[in-house]
């Protein structure tokens, strides 16, 4: 199991232990409650969401409806760690936002960004290379564009308080998939370097 | 008499709630109230709604004089004397009336004023029926009760509201709970629905949280996992609108994180406009009516999921 990804038995919303009734059930019901004239997903859910959701629906029932393909995938699944995130369930944004990296194709990483630190600049080197549009991502993340916009520019002044900057790079990282770990840690250096460079500082008074 | 006072640390409250207007909220309240003091528990029905105050005509007593809305001004600072008797035995009622403009909604002093009154009164169960909207009072009511329904017509406006309010809800507990200003302050401005920090529900407050003290993250998880809404669907047609019910409860554990039960629902009956106008509700006066069933099975199932202390 990749870290960031639900289990199948996430996504279905069933516990490791459940009978092949209990799968057929949730799968049954998930179907209903994500289509797309769905009730239940008013006002929450976009029909790309939906179709995602669906996709990993599908998926996670052909995979746990075969006994065969299920206690492959539960002897991988074996020992993985739980995310301590509140939700074990599929969240709208944190686990849909890798979808995006994919939907603009095969990546080009030249492998430049790994030589170099995440500020601003890297980020955006990062993103451009895999055409992704900073709208996008303002799109699948809901931050705000100008706050995406400051982040690349490295216009940190502009930046809320750092809880929130450290969110805002997770998301970015998340939705172009690049190391959000690393990212993070780049980014929030060249933070605290500028917060220390006087001349900087100066500047950003006037 | 058998002893019916279960717990002597105050009674259990009860919310209706559900964003929208006209979804049955009223009726509900008044129904279940009759059906859980005719089964021999001590009620007392509040009308929260002071803007749209009919608690008192569903259950067919006359607009009172003391109300509500003298306890919201400060002009009275004891439910016990607003207390009004009903034509069921063990079931009184605090009403409001319309009109009251001006002190419309109490402000967060008196509302917790209110709410610890409430502690106070000398009954089993309190049921608030809130009004429409997500006003900071009906979510307060809502937020802090030991059981919060959530009242929804399979229309997509009601389920619309009825998550708003749902977040709105959360969130509220949320600040509630946090102890950290700097972590309450985050939880408000993730409150906002336009935020523009990419929070769109209590998941993605989460790592905001965490990364500000991971204690309060973890009391962010508790609270997440403690609150267990109820959902009622009401004015049911189809078998769709019934499993309507499954299906939003899903969405909710989904993507709010929140366990929401589905605890019933009552069908769509033309009746319950002839209880209205005799000022009966219909529990009592047409038991063997569509409604009067599904009302009932649903006040069976919520006195036993009810904890008493
Ligand atoms: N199950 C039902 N079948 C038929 N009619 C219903 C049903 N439930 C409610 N109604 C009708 O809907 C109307 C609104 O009901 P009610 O006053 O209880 O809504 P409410 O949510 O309390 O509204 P408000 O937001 O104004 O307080 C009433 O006239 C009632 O007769
Ligand atoms: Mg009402």
């Amino acid at each position: 199991m990749i870290p960031g990804t639900s289990s199948h038995y996430e996504i279905l919303g069933v516990s490791p232990d459940a009978t092949d009734e209990d799968i057929s059930r949730a799968y049954h019901l998930a179907l209903e409650t994500y289509s797309e004239s769905s009730l239940a997903v008013y006002s929450l859910y976009d029909d790309d969401e939906l179709l995602t959701l669906r996709n990993k629906i599908e998926e996670a029932y052909r995979v746990l409806s075969s006994h065969q393909e299920r206690s492959t995938y539960d002897s991988q699944y074996e020992g993985v760690s739980q995310d301590e995130s509140p939700l074990n369930a599929v969240t709208a944004i944190e686990k849909l936002q890798p979808e995006v990296a994919r939907e603009t194709g095969e990546l080009t990483p030249l492998g430049v960004e790994d030589e170099l630190p995440f500020n601003g600049a890297g980020l955006r080197r990062a993103r451009l290379e895999r055409g992704i549009t900073l709208n996008r991502i303002s799109e699948v993340t809901r931050i705000g564009l100008t706050h995406l916009e400051n982040l690349e520019e490295d216009n940190h002044e502009a930046l809320p308080a750092s809880v929130y900057v450290r969110g805002f790079v997770a998301g970015y990282a998340r939705c172009i998939g690049i190391p959000q770990e690393r990212v993070i840690t780049d980014y929030m250096a060249a933070i605290r370097k500028s917060q220390l460079d006087p001349i900087k500082r100066k500047r950003s008074k006037q | 008499m058998k002893e019916r006072r279960r717990y002597p640390r105050g009674p259990r409250t009860i919310a209706l709630a559900g964003g929208k207007g006209g979804v049955g909220k009223t009726f509900i309240s008044a129904n279940l109230a009759v059906a859980i003091a005719e089964a021999g528990f001590r009620v007392i029905a509040i009308d929260t709604d002071l803007e749209g105050a009919n608690l008192h005509t569903w259950l067919g007593v006359r607009e009172s004089s003391n109300t509500l809305a003298d306890f919201v001004s400060g002009r009275e600072d004891s439910l016990e004397s607003l207390l009004v008797g009903t034509d069921f035995e063990n079931l009184r009622l605090i009403p409001a009336t319309q009109g009251h403009l001006t002190h419309a909604q109490p402000g967060s002093e008196r509302r917790q004023k209110l709410l610890k009154a409430v502690q106070n009164l000398d009954c089993d169960l309190v049921i608030l029926d809130c009004g429409a909207g997500t006003h900071a009072s009906n979510v307060d009511y809502f937020s802090v009760s030991d059981v919060a329904i959530l009242i929804i017509r399979p229309e997509p406006t009601s389920v619309e509201n009825a998550y708003n309010f749902l977040r709105s809800a959360i969130f509220r507990k949320m600040e509630l709970a946090m102890l950290k200003p700097e972590v309450q302050a985050c939880v408000r401005e993730a409150m906002d629905q336009r935020n523009d920090l990419g929070v769109r529900t209590p998941a993605n407050l989460h790592p905001l949280v965490r990364s500000i003290d991971p204690q309060e993250a973890r009391r962010f998880n508790k609270v997440l996992r403690d609150f267990s809404p109820q959902i009622i669907i009401n004015e049911v047609l189809t078998a769709e609108d019934v499993r309507l019910g499954f299906s939003i409860s899903e969405v909710c554990k989904r993507f709010f994180g929140v366990d929401a039960d589905y605890l019933g629902y009552i069908s769509n009956d033309e009746k319950i406009r002839q209880a209205l106008r005799k000022g009966a509700p219909i529990v009592a006066s047409m038991p063997e009516a569509d409604a009067s069933i599904y009302l009932n099975r649903v006040a069976r199932k919520l006195l036993k999921q009810i904890e008493w202390r």
